[in-house]
This record gives structure tokens, sequence and C-alpha cells, in this order.
């Protein structure tokens, strides 16, 4: 929880900051955007080793953001569990939180219909944000493919049948 | 390096050369900015990536101090505003220069090149070890955890610059566009660190 308190306080910090980039929006952050920062869901790590998780790790080189999205799957294929950790500005926290909330209970190809518009409007993105909830939609994308890395590779059994019968 | 293209005095008439008359005419009258300049010609640099920081706060400071308002109170309104336009630009060539990530992202843009919203990096490696640097900061619990993390940040980031002079050198604009997002990465977290120790000290 440390960890998590001094993550929020960083980020309250950068805050005035942020905004006065946003030049052009004189409102600021939506209070969605405030909520998701503040509250931030579904901070933490999963097993990155573990069959049934897939990890998403991607980054903004325009602002040296970082975020890790990871999703844990069962046996029918069904998201059962989201984590995010994420290193970047307000925007990128609340969008990988968002994207967190909005996988769980989704199966892989729901999850895969997530648009970076929706994650967006949701948090009412400014333009200049837009970038933010992109990096969420590719982190999403990027632990599915990672879920399905690792299931190809598994030995034949279960999980084979479960990959042909998709294909 | 400096532009062909000439610029007459707006006051005396006659054309300035831009190199050595770059914000005054012979004639003792401010100039307005000299046309297509980058920042290294303005603070008398050959456009490098290594350059020496020292001469670049001599040359800065030597050439503020004539453009400097006090210099101006009794001239004309004209000139008190080009003095300030020069002044104002020279400010933010310096300031640009000053920092090599900044000198880096300038130098890039010079060659047409960007860094911007639509480009991602696909080096799992490397975002990876970004990765483990925050969490590092996010469970440090004493002062010397962050030391010791600020040192090995302090290390890259000054692999990263020898990386960037070494593509520039070798005009291999590409490998310096990807060790700039290195060290925007780098710097990023170091800006981090520095945020924490000014939040402790205060």
């Amino acid at each position: 929880m440390a960890m998590l308190s001094r993550g929020a306080r960083e980020l309250c910090k950068r805050i005035p900051r942020l905004e006065s980039s946003l030049a052009a929006s004189s409102a600021g952050y939506h209070k969605n955007v405030i909520d998701h920062y503040e509250n931030p869901r579904n901070v933490g790590s999963l097993d990155k080793d573990d069959k049934n998780v897939g990890t998403g790790l991607v980054g903004a080189p325009a602002c040296g953001d970082v975020m890790k999205l990871q999703i844990k799957l069962d046996d029918d294929g069904k998201i059962i569990d989201a984590k995010f950790k994420t290193f970047g500005c307000g925007s990128a926290i609340a969008s990988s939180s968002l994207a967190t909330e909005w996988v769980k209970g989704k199966t892989m190809d729901e999850a895969m219909t997530i648009k970076n518009t929706e994650i967006a409007k949701e948090l009412s993105l400014p333009p200049v944000k837009l970038h933010c909830s992109m990096l969420a939609e590719d982190a999403i994308k990027a632990a599915l493919q990672d879920y399905k890395i690792k299931q190809g590779n598994e030995p034949p059994g279960s999980k084979e049948e479960k990959k042909a019968s998709r294909n | 390096m400096f532009p062909s293209v000439s610029r007459s005095c707006w006051k005396c008439g006659r054309d300035t050369n831009p190199e050595k008359e770059l914000f005054f005419c012979k004639c003792g009258i401010v100039q307005t900015v000299a046309p297509s300049v980058t920042y290294f010609d303005l603070l008398r640099e050959d456009i490098s990536f290594d350059l020496d920081t020292k001469t670049l706060g001599v040359v800065f400071r030597e050439t503020q101090k004539h453009l400097h308002p006090d210099m101006f109170s009794s001239k004309s309104k004209e000139e008190q505003r080009l003095a300030e336009e020069q002044s104002s630009l020279l400010n933010k060539a310096y300031q640009t220069l000053l920092k090599p990530l900044s000198r880096a992202i300038y130098m890039l843009n010079l060659h047409d090149l960007t860094i911007d919203e639509k480009d991602t990096i696909s080096d799992p490696e490397f975002l990876m070890d970004i990765m483990s640097f925050n969490e590092q900061i996010d469970e440090a619990s004493s002062a010397s955890d962050i030391t010791n993390i600020e040192e090995t940040i302090g290390v890259a980031i000054h692999k990263c610059i020898k990386e960037i002079s070494q593509a520039f050198k070798d005009c291999n604009i590409e490998e310096a566009k990807r060790s700039t997002i290195k060290l925007r990465y780098f710097t990023t977290i170091q800006e981090r660190i520095l945020d924490i120790r000014r939040r402790e000290l205060g």
C-alpha cells in the first residue's frame, strides 16, 4: 500500500503541470480520469510465468510512459483477473485502469474488440491525450497475444483442443 | 552552416552578413531574426551533438548582455521589440542545446525526424528494464536504495549519450532516434527520482 500511496502522491504533484500542458482545454481533467487515478483499479502484477497469464508491455516514446497490463484466463477462456502498472501521466494511468475493468469477464475475442476511442470517450480525454488510450488498447492486444503464444507453446493436451476449436 | 540568404538592415538598408552580423548590423542597430537560422548558429556552434556546454554558456551570456533591456532603455520601441525577440529566441536556443535530450530531439528535427505519439517502441527487453527500474523506485525503502538506482540510471544515460553521439557522427539518424528514445525513458526516471528527493526535502 505504501507503494500505491507514493504513486498517488506523485500523481497529485503532476496534475498542475499536466493541466498547463493541455493549453486548449481549460477544464483540465475530466472527473472520470480523476476518479481512475485517485482510485486506480487493479493495480499490481500477476505471475508472468503462469501459463494462464498474458502480459502486455507497451511504451509511448514521445513521453517516456511505460504500461504493463496482465490478464488471467480460466479454462473456459474467460478473463477472470486483470492487473496493470503504469508509469506515466494521469491519462495513461486512467486509461489502463479502465482497460483492466473492461476486460474482466470478457472472452479473448470480446476483449480484442475494445477500442481506444471507447476508452477515450469514457474518460473524455482531450485530443492531446488520445495516444494514452491507444497505449491501453495496444496493451490489451499485447497481453492477449502473449497469452496466445504461451498457450500455443503448451505441450499437447486440453489447451491444444481449445485452440483447435477456435481455428 | 549559415544560410546564404542575406538580410538588409531595417535601419541603414545595407546587406548584413548573417554570420558576422547575427544580432546587430555594423551600424549598431539590432536586427530581425536571420532567416532559417538554427539554434546552433545563434550560439556560434557547429551543428554537432558533441558540444562543450561551458563554451555554450559563455557565448550565451555574452550575447545576452548585448541584448539586455537595459541596453535599450533609451532606444526606439522597434529596437526594444527586436532585442526582446532576439533575446527570447536565444534563451530558447540555449535551453534546447544545453540538455542532451532536447539537443538530440532538436537535431532529429533538423533531419526532419520527430518523436511523436505515432511512434511505438517494440523492444520488450528495454521496456521490461524501464518497468523494473520504476518498480524498484516504488519499493525503495531507504535513501541509499534510491541512490543506487540513481547511479544505475546515470550510467545508462551516459551510455545513451555516447550512442547518440556516435550515431550522429555516422549520420545514422534512425539509430540516433532509437537511442534518443531510450534517453527519453531514462531521463523520465531521473526526473522521477529528483521529484522524490525534492519532496523528501520539502
